[in-house]
């Protein structure tokens, strides 16, 4: 039986800054914390923080971190915990040396894979997407939801997005709508349905919670308190800072990882000064600004030497890294997309980020096309083998085997062939066939390919499935917030 | 020199990323391999004393463009490859090269800043060599870079010379400035590197692994880097100080496997472990057109050969694993190339970059963009030719257009755009004369 899920796990690495320049980044980190300080816009986290000493102003909500405060808060995070599956076999361990992949989050939109026409996403697409995701063995957890539901009360969005995703996976679920402490309790009260009671969710955390936060060197308010909430029932958490450089950010990139790694530490801090020894992550999706357009560029050379930077200050810090990865600007699944996938997962993976969000969205993650997110797995697939390197040793060297099959010979049917042919890479949707057949067989690529295994998994894929009452008890904690919040 | 040369040229990006593929005991153990081959032949003491008076760089002259240098930890891209077939658009079937054809390839070679050297098509011939040094004539007299010629044979490779002579003034003057580089093709003897060398021409030798049969690829690597070692090591021996470097020529290269590729990777290390320049056709992706795959597969190839301190990436514009050619590819290949050697570049860590005063002085939810320090560094943001970034209302406003269509809007500019300082006809008319003349010969014999 195939593995549920495929993490990598890379023997080579690419490193972008040199220790020195680390340090040097974490130096300045330090001075902007210290002089500058974090805007903190939520009560409880200003009175997490005065309490541990950090410098507190009431009236702008700002806090300047001692660099004692941020070094001795960051040592007491773990740098090792599982994110658990509702299926066991679905555990990740965070480790420092497995990457896992994810689906992409926060889609509004459905692309039609025949006619290339997009419709606005619903509760049944984001429970849909859950079901594809669970079916591909590359794709390790699911994120978001990969696709939101629009169709229901937007004060209750996140815990409709819960409840279909819940009822239709059994991988990890990481949470990135979910704001606002009443929100997170009730995610975690359905967490724990599941789980069988909240001592069982901290001793097998099926979700997590990530939330962004707000360049430059700002965190939002209900996005603090969810994750308060997600540290108090030990399940892991993380921000995510998007800087841009040339806008939120400097212009250059050492400077661009500076205001990232002052965000995405103080709310790190934050979590351990409330509740020490919590798990938690780093994140980040770092970025430039198309200078035509002034936008989100959607993938470029800048973004990539970002992420995996940002991942070697995670790991400085002995904090796991959930990077975001592929989430290409092309509006189809084509030559630009896979420019831009291709490199992204590379960086990500050569700098061993443990969590890739992810595969699935096209145009700069809004639209959700079912074939991309097949083709993305494939890329996955081809990175992963390369960064498994090479292996140098008396058998890979196969001297013996040289020696005999020596000049004009054929190495076909070698033993030595036999023990490692299985080793060669095999795709799954990349075209090879002889020019002729693919003529004759009416010039289908890849995308055709890839658009016949999502059809197969979307019309016959089935996930395990949770209890009826379970779905019951989800369905009734979603009525009960959306009485609360939306008056519903 | 247009702007668009100028600005690439003042800032070809230096490979500061390096991908390390083997580490010191692995790079060991694969010398320690290529030397058990050597010492089969004594070779091992007389190879290493004479690759000691190697150059590991030089810089690449072109008759019309500046000088680019060549050198591991700085990749340049070498578009073209022995294709004898061109795909006209997307979806067209093969055809076979004319005369046109590869004036066409050498003229938008030409207009990328990106390619700095071109390896001409060459239209089929019962007579290869002949067909080759047409194509070189070509190169020659169209374009204004580097022209990377492949040789099979001394002939071929004196008639070269005799080109890039006429071409460039004078023998005196072709040391001065060689416009060409000879390739040899796998198994040509010592005597072509030797007169190339006494030219003053730059040298490659092929290694020619086959990386994609059932063989290991690191074994095949070290057995054809022997062979390739000991044609270098020769010329280093008669002709000390000349232009020698390594190269994995066009024509090897199967369906994308990435162990192959890491193989490529781990080439350019040993080759650099022997103070060599490593040439790689690592571009001849075995897709029919510009597409997913073709994306895919050279984005691959072009990311580990700049990180692998690879001194030029070959192959660019080639499509059907190196059997034909397409100008849209080559435009495609181009903007692959600049969006990889952009992420090998890294970052630059120093106080203007960690720019403290600048986060500062921006503070909470400032922003950025009105700064000075701003200013000073934007333009070294990476700006895509290709790369459609519209909002997507304006995509579909506009017909979807993607990233082929405009590569081919760019194809046709080029086209049409009256081609600048063309060789003077008498001398295009004496390149002719010497291909011509090469080739009875080459028939002859």
């Amino acid at each position: 039986m195939s593995p549920r899920i495929n993490p990598i796990t890379p023997r080579l690495r690419w490193e972008v800054l040199s220790s020195a320049e680390l340090e040097r980044i974490h130096e300045a980190t330090l001075h902007i914390l210290e002089t500058v300080g974090i805007h903190f816009p939520s009560q409880r986290a200003l009175d997490v923080l005065r309490a541990n000493g950090c410098q507190v102003d009431d009236a702008r909500q700002m806090v300047r971190l001692p660099r004692a405060v941020v070094t001795e808060a960051v040592a007491q995070a773990p740098g090792e915990y599982v994110l658990a599956g509702r299926d066991p076999d679905c555990d990740m361990l965070i480790d420092g040396k497995h990457c896992y992949l994810s689906n992409d989050g926060s889609g509004v939109f459905v692309q039609d894979p025949r006619t290339g026409q997009k419709r606005p996403s619903t509760k049944a697409d984001a429970a849909e997407s859950a079901r594809f995701v669970d079916a591909l063995p590359n794709v390790s957890y699911y994120w978001g939801p990969l696709v939101t539901s629009q169709d229901v009360p937007p004060e209750s969005k996140a815990l409709h997005d819960a409840e279909a995703v819940l009822a239709n996976t059994s991988k990890h679920f990481q949470a990135v709508t979910c704001v606002g402490e009443k929100s997170a309790r009730y995610l975690v009260e359905m967490a724990a349905a599941i789980a069988g009671g909240t001592d069982e969710l901290r001793r097998r955390p099926i979700i997590s919670i990530m939330q962004c936060a707000v360049d430059p060197l700002a965190h939002d308010g209900p996005n603090l308190e969810a994750n308060l909430v997600a540290a108090e029932y030990g399940l892991a958490s993380g921000f995510m800072p998007m800087p841009l450089s040339c806008g939120t950010g400097p212009a250059t990139l050492a400077g661009n990882l500076v205001v990232q790694n002052a965000e995405a530490l103080s709310g790190a801090v934050l979590l351990q000064l409330a509740y020490p020894g919590a798990p938690v992550f780093f994140s980040g999706a770092p970025s430039v600004i198309d200078l035509k357009t002034g936008g989100y560029t959607g993938g470029s050379p800048e973004d990539y030497l970002l992420a995996a930077a940002a991942t070697q200050l995670a790991h400085f810090y002995g904090l796991p890294m959930a990077m975001g990865t592929m989430a290409t600007g092309a509006k189809e699944p084509d030559w630009q997309a896979a420019v831009d996938d291709s490199l992204s997962t590379f960086a990500s993976v050569m700098s061993c980020a443990d969590m890739m969000n992810g595969c699935g969205l096209l145009n700069g993650s809004k639209i959700l096309s079912y074939p991309h997110l097949v083709m993305e797995t494939e890329i996955y697939s081809i990175v992963g083998r390369m960064a498994a390197g090479i292996s140098v040793d008396e058998e890979s060297l196969a001297l013996e085997v040289i020696e005999k099959v020596g000049p004009n010979g054929t190495y076909l049917s070698e033993k030595h062939t036999r023990r490692h042919m299985k080793e060669i890479w095999r795709p799954t949707i990349f075209d090879r066939s002889p020019y002729e057949v693919w003529l004759r067989g009416g010039k289908q690529g890849a995308l055709a390919r890839a658009t016949e295994i999502a059809d197969e998994i979307l019309a016959s894929y089935e996930p395990a499935p949770l209890a009826p009452e379970l779905l019951e008890e989800l369905g009734a904690i979603v009525a009960r917030a959306d009485a609360e919040m939306a008056g519903r | 020199m247009n702007q668009e040369m100028e600005e690439l040229g003042g800032r070809r990006p230096r490979q500061v990323m390096r991908l390390e593929l083997l580490d010191e005991r692995q790079l060991g153990e694969l010398r320690a391999a290529v030397f058990t081959r050597l010492a089969a032949h004594g070779a091992v003491n007389w190879v290493e004393h004479s690759l000691g008076s190697a150059r590991s760089g030089w810089t690449l002259a072109g008759r019309s463009v500046a000088d680019t240098p060549f050198v591991g930890g700085q990749v340049v891209l070498a578009a073209g490859g022995l294709a004898t077939a061109v795909r006209d658009t997307a979806g067209a079937a093969p055809r076979p090269i004319t005369e046109a054809d590869i004036d066409a390839f050498c003229r938008v070679a030409d207009a990328l800043p990106e390619v700095a050297m071109v390896e001409p098509p060459c239209a089929p011939d019962d007579d290869a060599e002949a067909a080759r040094l047409a194509a070189v004539g070509r190169a020659l007299t169209v374009g204004g870079k580097h022209v990377m010629a492949v040789c099979g044979s001394l002939q071929e490779t004196t008639a070269v010379i005799e080109m890039a002579t006429a071409v460039a003034g004078g023998g005196d003057e072709l040391k001065r400035r060689p416009l060409a580089t000879v390739a040899l093709m796998p198994g040509v003897g010592v005597s072509a590197a030797s007169a190339a060398a006494a030219a003053g021409l730059p040298c490659l030798v092929a290694v020619a692994p086959s990386f994609f049969g059932a063989q290991d690829p690191f074994a095949a690597l070290a057995e054809s880097f022997a062979v390739a070692l000991g044609v270098a090591a020769a010329l280093q021996y008669s002709h000390p100080g000349a232009r020698v470097g390594v190269a994995l020529p066009p024509g090897r290269r199967g369906p994308l496997d990435a162990a192959a590729l890491a193989a490529v990777a781990a080439a350019a290390q040993l080759t650099a472990s022997f103070g060599l320049p490593f040439v790689a056709t690592a571009l001849a992706t075995q897709a029919a057109g510009p597409d997913w795959l073709a994306s895919a597969e050279n984005t691959y190839a072009a990311l580990v050969c700049s990180t692998a301190g690879i001194a030029g990436i070959a192959g660019a514009g080639l499509l059907d694993g190196g059997a034909s050619v397409s100008l849209h590819e080559l435009v495609m290949d181009a903007e692959i190339f600049s969006y990889c050697a952009s992420t090998a570049a890294g970052i630059p860590v120093d106080e203007e970059t960690i720019a403290l005063e600048t986060i500062e002085h921006v503070g909470i939810a400032g922003n950025a963009l009105g700064e000075r320090h701003t200013r000073r560094h934007m333009r070294d943001v990476w700006r895509p030719r290709l790369f459609d970034r519209t909002p997507y209302e304006a995509w579909e406003r506009e017909g979807r257009r993607q990233s082929y269509e405009l590569a081919d809007d760019r194809v046709q500019q080029i086209l049409e755009t009256p081609a600048a300082d063309p060789l003077p006809a008498d001398t295009a008319a004496e390149l002719s004369k010497i291909a011509i003349r090469a080739g009875r010969s080459s028939r002859d014999a």
